[in-house]
């Protein structure tokens, strides 16, 4: 996973800085991307790019999925993203459980109805949770009274399929230098987001056989197949994941964006669970196992006592790269001296 | 519809008739800290005749069970485990919630050494903290977990007859709830060695188990001989007033939701650390559910109390000037029974239903029902409700579920 | 009723006429005459509530137009006794009428087994289990293994002392697993004593409620608009195989209707009961529209009676927070308050929770109820459907 690097960081704050004090502002492509499997399977996905000129002009940063890890820092209350879709079809931004003015756009054949459903109407459907951007289009999300934490950000639109393709990513946002939430300090944070890849549904929206008269009209016969950590599968060629530094507190951020509860289980330590969905928890509650609901975060503090690996693997047992052992949701969590 | 299982009712019967001289109020096991195990292959009975080949833990020189031999130390034991593989793949075991765990012999593996075939390996660790714990295979887990690799090991703390070190966790009788789930598909593949197979993503589980057997075996006594690989069952039993620790597992890979008929049960610990708001206090973050989310992977101890106060009637049909019984919720005492019931031919009439609405009272029932209930005690099924999960394949009832049985005061609970 | 099958019409005499000469619709109300005011609203003489339900099967519509046969429940409480069997054939009722107790009072529940009509086949006894009630005796708990259940043609009259406030859930527990996911689940809560008397939350808000979800004591689950909740899924298979008379298929059972309320979205947000196309009877009578002017707090009384499924919710752009789980304040042993605020909350079949929406900082709009198992907002093989339903913020 990518994160802002300190250079674009520094920028956003300056142009933040030039118009509002209390800003953070992004701005973001939304592309297709080509993922290869450790096993050879290709699977079409949909993900973020950084715009690190803000002009969108060119594709001047990776697309990834999940997307840039959005960083907005303790001081500011309102987030602001620039979208410009790079896709054929409409999408949104939506940050559950942070506050935000919702448009929401609804569909029935043809007609489609912005803000509210019409008097009377019962049979249109919503396509989107918010105000849509249109493809080639650049759409503005704002977010005002942030909260602090650790939080989803995905797309708003038909997120049955929009969010499944890797729309996708997290948003983090510190309460006080070095602390994550009021009371809850912390000297480094890692970010573990899970997510799942059914490559058949991926496969029949790329090649436009998804849909009404398709091949796949609904995305009810879920199946996933691939199970990530920040994007990624765990194969052998993959080292250890350094986390921090024996007596160190390290906040675990968890988030899902996959459909199915997930269970981290962590062998050799155990964790304090500090928050859940972006709010702190009165009392942190002591467990080696992590229930992370689909769509759901849970902030972690692991103060290591010796160092050496931890071993941190989902106990719903998604540890295959399709049928191949040895895979899926699963790092070792290398904790140095 | 009436899906009765093979051989109608006698399953039940036979069930019930046996476990009620041989339920056990202390949870089944071997004693430490020292355990010489073994890795090896079986069958799974279920109770629609079905035999699934499995592999499982047993004790050295004896049979594979299904789950493993619940492993029972004292707080600031140093456990040491020796594990010897006579399957055909490698095989391991790892320790959630222990720290230290020094493996030595075996080969590397991802998550712990491992024994290769007709190898071994040994673990060693001390068992700092008492609570609830299980172990399982840490060798290509998705299937070996499936395949039967569990199993559960309690930590017992300095003071007898408590969960913890807390006295607000003391209890009467305590029971184990290890939950795990099966699909046939996977061990066919692996008994026929089709392992090219295999795939784990696509998972149907179509049996569900409470310490290794599926209803109504979970209500057979332990040790029945004619399940040699699923030695341990699940027939909790109480006196009204009394408390009763249940030890929840989540071994297999779903989560379950397991309802307790008859009162809610109050979480005090979760992966073997109390809710509590500061060390010592006690759980008194503890949470009263009425199902109990049992995950995979994660522990849940739950304490549960049944009195049947304040239902308005006094539920052993005392008259006003009626001894009280024991532990008697007081103000119902004498209150008449509140409606009048149908002629019993109008009433399907269960097996476990002693024809009567009172405690330790029978009443009667046409010729043959009612045929399990002897003592005029009061059952509670306790299932998972997802319901699908209270069948055996496509046989009803069966599956994730067992019976709370409340005997009156007087009657003996093993 | 209108266009009953011919069936229907031969099997009516049946019903009525099989079984012992005793067998009847019959219905127990005794009067409140024990002097004690035990629902505390100054009246000693009102405490008891009777309620009629009947039990049988009928069809419901999803929201992608496919029509299923279902087992439910209707109400007939009033309905006079010969009539009962003729008014609720086929009248089953997905989800099964909301039952509201206060606490205190005494429910005198009477259910009457009206037979399934498309199944003349079927002799299925039916049972009310009042799912989380403390303390049950098994006489009242409607577990047919574990005490009785009612046959055709015949009623049996429950009785539950109301005492503890809280979000529960009832459904029939025959033959649980095929009569759970053939409909047979309904709302049920009881209101607090609290209830009524007025309290400012936050201190000194100026926001004062007369309603709350539990004896909180403090109005901190106080609350404007009530939203009873119940999730639930649906296999079309099994429930074909129901009516065509062929082998249940348990281990197959696969749910492709995730439903909020016995409908999925966008039937949810119709605020009208619903008729089924098969004979035009209401068999979906509960909207899960929910509507609210800023500044209101909503209460959704969540609980799930899924067969199959784990489902999370979650509400983009308002917070939750959780007060009550399972029929209890979420308060620890010494009264410490453990409310949560969270963006998701997970149900299992058979638990519930209480949830506040504060709207005070909302800006008005339309937000959205949903699964996050986001393969589930569709309705079989329809999408843009599934577990939604929306919230309608108004200035």
């Amino acid at each position: 996973m990518r994160t802002c690097d300190s250079r674009v960081l520094l920028l956003l704050l300056l142009v933040a800085a030039s118009r509002e004090a209390s800003a953070a502002e992004y701005f973001i492509q939304v592309r297709p991307l080509s993922r290869t499997m450790p096993d050879g399977q290709a699977v079409a996905m949909w993900g973020y790019a950084l715009d690190e000129d803000h002009d969108f002009s060119t594709l001047d940063s990776p697309i990834t999925a999940p997307g840039p890890q959005l960083t907005v820092p303790e001081g500011d209350t309102t987030l602001t993203v620039h979208l410009y879709n790079g896709l054929a079809v409409p999408t949104s931004l939506v940050i559950p459980g942070q506050v935000a003015l919702m448009t929401p756009t609804w569909v029935e054949g043809s007609a489609v109805y912005v803000g509210q459903r019409p008097a009377g109407n019962v049979t249109a459907r919503v396509r989107s949770f918010t105000h849509e951007t249109a493809p080639g289009a650049v759409g503005v999300y704002s977010w005002t009274g942030l909260k602090p934490g650790t939080w989803l950000y995905q797309s708003g639109t038909h997120p049955a399929v929009q969010v499944q393709m890797g729309l996708y990513g997290a948003m983090v946002k510190a309460s006080a230098a070095g602390e994550a939430y009021p009371g809850i300090p912390y000297a480094r944070a890692v970010t573990l987001l899970f997510s799942e890849v059914d490559p058949v549904l991926h496969e029949a929206v790329a090649s436009g056989t998804y849909g009404p008269g398709g091949a796949i009209t609904s995305t009810i016969g879920y199946r996933p197949r691939y199970f990530l950590i920040n994007g990624e599968p765990y194969s052998a060629a993959m080292g250890p994941l350094p986390v921090g530094r024996v007596g160190e507190r390290i906040l675990l951020r968890f988030l899902s964006a996959g459909q199915q509860t997930r269970v981290p289980v962590l062998l050799g330590a155990y964790l304090s669970l500090v928050a859940e969905g972006g709010s702190p928890l009165r009392y942190p509650s002591h467990q080696y196992s992590v229930p992370l609901p689909a769509g759901g975060t849970v902030d972690a503090l692991l103060i290591p006592d010796t160092p050496g690996v931890l071993p941190l693997y989902d106990r719903r047992l998604g540890l295959t790269n399709g049928a191949a052992t040895g895979g899926g949701m699963l790092r070792l969590l290398q904790v140095s001296p | 519809m009436r899906h009765v299982s093979p051989g109608g009712t006698a399953p039940w019967a036979l069930a019930l008739l046996l476990a009620t001289g041989a339920a056990h109020a202390a949870i089944d096991g071997v004693s430490g800290p020292h355990f010489e195990l073994i890795a090896r292959d079986g069958f799974i009975l279920t109770p629609d005749g079905n035999s699934i080949h499995a592999w499982g833990y047993g004790v050295a020189g004896g049979d594979m069970q299904y789950p493993g031999p619940t492993l029972i130390v004292n707080q600031g034991d140093v456990v040491t485990l020796h594990l010897v593989n006579e399957l055909p793949v490698p095989v391991s075991l790892v320790f959630p919630g222990q720290a230290g765990v020094v493996a030595t012999g075996g080969v590397p593996g991802l998550l712990a050494r491992e024994a290769a075939p007709g190898g071994d390996v040994s673990y060693t660790f001390q068992a700092r903290e008492p609570g609830t714990y299980l172990y399982h295979s840490g060798t290509r887990p998705e299937l070996q977990v499936e395949m039967g690799l569990v199993g559960a090991l309690i930590v017992r703390p300095a003071t007898p007859g408590q969960a913890y070190a807390h006295p607000a966790t003391a209890f009467d009788h305590e029971y184990l709830f290890l939950l795990t789930e099966m699909d046939p598909r996977i061990h066919e593949q692996v008994e026929q060695g089709r392992m090219d197979e295999v795939d784990l993503t696509d998972y149907r589980p179509v049996y569900w188990f409470i310490n290794g057997r599926a209803a109504p075996d979970s209500m057979a006594p332990a040790g029945a001989p004619w399940l040699p690989n699923q030695p341990y069952d699940c027939m909790p039993m109480m006196h009204p007033g009394e408390r009763i620790l249940l030890r929840m597992i989540g071994a297999g890979r779903d989560a379950h939701p397991l309802h307790t008929h008859g009162n809610h049960a109050a979480v005090i610990a979760r992966d073997a650390r109390l809710l509590e708001s500061a060390p010592g206090a006690g759980p008194d973050l503890a949470r009263e559910h009425f199902t109990v989310t049992v995950a995979p992977g994660q522990t849940t101890d739950a304490l549960f109390g049944w009195t049947g106060e304040k239902l308005g009637w006094d539920i052993y049909g005392h008259a006003a000037g009626d001894a009280p019984q024991p532990r008697e919720y007081a103000p119902d005492h004498g209150k008449p029974f509140p409606v009048s019931l149908p002629n019993t031919q109008e009433l399907l009439n269960g097996d476990f239903y002693s024809g009567s609405p009172f405690l330790g009272a029978l009443g009667p029932l046409p010729p043959g029902q009612g045929t399990l209930n002897l003592e005029g005690g009061f059952f509670f099924m306790w299932h998972s409700h997802s319901e699908r999960e209270m069948v055996n394949n496509d046989v009803f009832p069966g599956g994730m579920m067992t019976m709370l049985l409340i005997v009156p005061h007087g009657v003996e609970i093993p | 009723m209108k266009a009953l099958p011919r069936l229907a019409l031969l099997l009516v005499p049946l019903l009525l006429a099989a079984g012992p000469a005793r067998a009847a619709v019959s219905t127990q109300c005794p009067p409140d005459t024990d002097g004690v005011d035990t629902d505390g609203d100054g009246n000693p003489a009102n405490d008891h509530v009777c309620i009629h339900l009947a039990a049988g099967d009928g069809f419901a519509d999803m929201a992608n137009g496919r029509l299923l046969y279902v087992f439910g429940f209707s109400n007939v409480t009033g309905v006079p006794n010969a009539r009962v069997m003729q008014e609720a054939m086929l009248g089953a009722q997905l989800p099964a009428p909301t039952l509201v107790v206060k606490q205190g009072q005494r429910l005198y529940l009477t259910l009457t087994n009206v037979g399934m009509m498309m199944r003349p086949d079927l002799f299925d006894a039916h049972s009310v289990h009042w799912h989380g009630f403390p303390n049950a005796a098994p006489i009242f708990d409607g577990v047919p293994e574990a005490s009785i259940a009612i046959n055709m043609g015949a009623s049996l009259t429950y009785f539950y002392a109301a005492e503890l406030p809280g979000t529960y859930m009832y459904h029939c527990h025959v033959e649980a697993a095929e009569h759970i996911q053939m409909g047979m689940v309904g709302n049920l809560y009881v209101l607090p004593a609290q209830d009524g008397t007025e309290r400012e939350y936050p201190a000194g808000s100026g926001r004062r409620y007369r309603r709350f979800a539990y004896n909180d004591g403090d109005g901190s689950t106080g609350y404007d608009v009530a939203a009873p909740i119940q999730l639930a899924s649906l296999d079309p298979e099994f429930h074909d195989a129901s009516l065509s008379v062929q082998p249940l298929p348990f281990a197959a059972m696969r749910d492709t209707f995730p439903l909020l309320n016995g409908r999925g979205y966008p039937a949810t947000v119709d605020p009208l009961p619903r008729s089924n196309s098969h004979d035009g009877r209401v068999s979906q009578p509960v909207s899960s529209l929910i509507r609210a002017t800023r500044g209101q707090r909503i209460l959704l009384r969540l609980s799930s009676l899924s067969t199959t499924e784990y489902f999370t919710l979650t509400v983009p752009g308002i917070s939750m927070q959780v007060v009550g789980r399972d029929a209890r304040l979420l308060r620890g042993t010494t009264g410490e308050n453990l409310y949560q605020t969270t963006t998701t909350l997970t149900l299992g079949g058979g638990e519930s929770a209480d949830v506040i929406l504060d709207t005070a900082a909302i800006p008005p709009g339309t937000y959205f109820l949903h699964t996050t198992h986001l393969h589930a907002l569709s309705n079989d093989t329809e999408d843009l459907g599934g577990m939604m339903t929306e919230i309608v913020i108004t200035p």
